[in-house]
């Protein structure tokens, strides 16, 4: 049995035990989700401190309805839904503040380990980008993430973003535009 | 040509490859210099956003035992939470600058799906 392998057992056994009111197994759910939920969050509204609430409030939301997660769907693919659903609910709430945006993190180095090859972006690219994506608006940004960054189908994402699949099509192409332009018109980055 | 530059220049952003274009489309860019520079910076775009995915931003260290609180006692921490919150996000600023200078708040963590080459 693979390591991987391995994981998803051991987080099989959490998920059950959780489903059966266990709190410390469904901590360690959280503890072992919280990046990749916290990334996903701040995505989706682009400020650190909406990012935390609408993470903390997911979990919450998984947790209650623990007991309908059904085990042949990955844990993180339906904690991914929860938070792609919470943050489009705090959308009402959200208030943009600039100071608190990502972009103070996604202009900070590297870490060492990550090389191209592994996926990471280039050095003139990384920075023009995180900041453009932060500065579509929100309707823009969450479908582009979805699509592009996480690789969800235009019918997931109409689905959880409540609009037609024509309108997440659409929302695609405006965001791939705008991000276009804005990448090679504005900044002239040559990101290549 | 000029009219078939511009309607690929149109229809660029809402497809995944070239191929999508249709046959008279595709077979323009390929004798085309201009829709080739182009496709390449939508090409590029995927490519940088698609490796958003393997990198992964650290979430406040308070996060965890927020949510341990809030589903053992959520009235309490419905007290609590907006001075907890606040405290998290400053701390977790506060380590970033201090990471960035060695590990960094960018981890990498196998999260994407299979991606089909565009
Ligand atoms: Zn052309």
């Amino acid at each position: 049995m693979s390591s991987r392998e391995v994981l998803r057992e051991e987080e099989h056994e959490l998920v059950a035990r959780a489903a059966g009111g266990d709190q410390a197994a469904f901590t360690e759910l959280v503890r072992i989700h919280q990046h990749e939920v916290y990334t996903l969050a701040a995505r989706m509204v682009a400020d650190r401190e909406l990012a935390y609430d609408v993470s903390q409030e997911a979990f919450v939301r998984a947790w209650r309805a623990i007991g309908k997660f059904r085990g042949d769907a990955k844990f993180s693919t339906w904690i991914h839904r929860i938070t792609v659903n919470t943050a489009f609910s705090h959308r009402d709430r959200r208030k943009r503040k600039r100071t608190e945006s990502l972009d103070s993190v996604y202009q900070e180095p590297v870490s060492e380990s990550l090389s191209p090859e592994r996926g990471g972006l280039s050095a003139t690219m990384r920075e023009p980008l995180a900041v453009a994506l932060d500065a579509l608006p929100e309707s823009l940004r969450s479908v582009i993430v979805l699509k592009d960054v996480y690789e969800w189908s235009h019918t997931e994402i109409a689905e959880h973003l409540d609009i037609s699949v024509t309108a997440a099509k659409v929302r695609l192409h405006r965001a791939r535009k705008s991000l276009r332009i804005t990448l090679w018109d504005e900044h002239k980055a040559g990101a290549e | 040509m000029k009219t078939r530059c511009a309607v690929v220049r149109m229809r660029l952003p809402g497809v995944e490859s070239v191929d999508e274009l249709g046959p008279r489309l595709s077979s323009h860019v390929e004798t085309c210099l201009t829709c080739q520079a182009e496709a390449a910076r939508y090409r590029t775009l995927r490519r940088h956003l698609g490796a958003l995915a393997s990198e992964t931003i650290e979430a406040p260290d308070t996060l965890v035992s927020a949510v341990a609180a809030q589903i053992q006692h959520p009235a309490a921490e419905d007290r609590r939470g907006t001075m907890v919150r606040r405290a998290a996000i400053a701390a977790s600023a506060a380590a970033g600058a201090v990471a960035a200078a060695g590990a960094g708040t960018i981890i990498v963590i196998g999260l994407r799906r299979t991606r089909s080459a565009a």
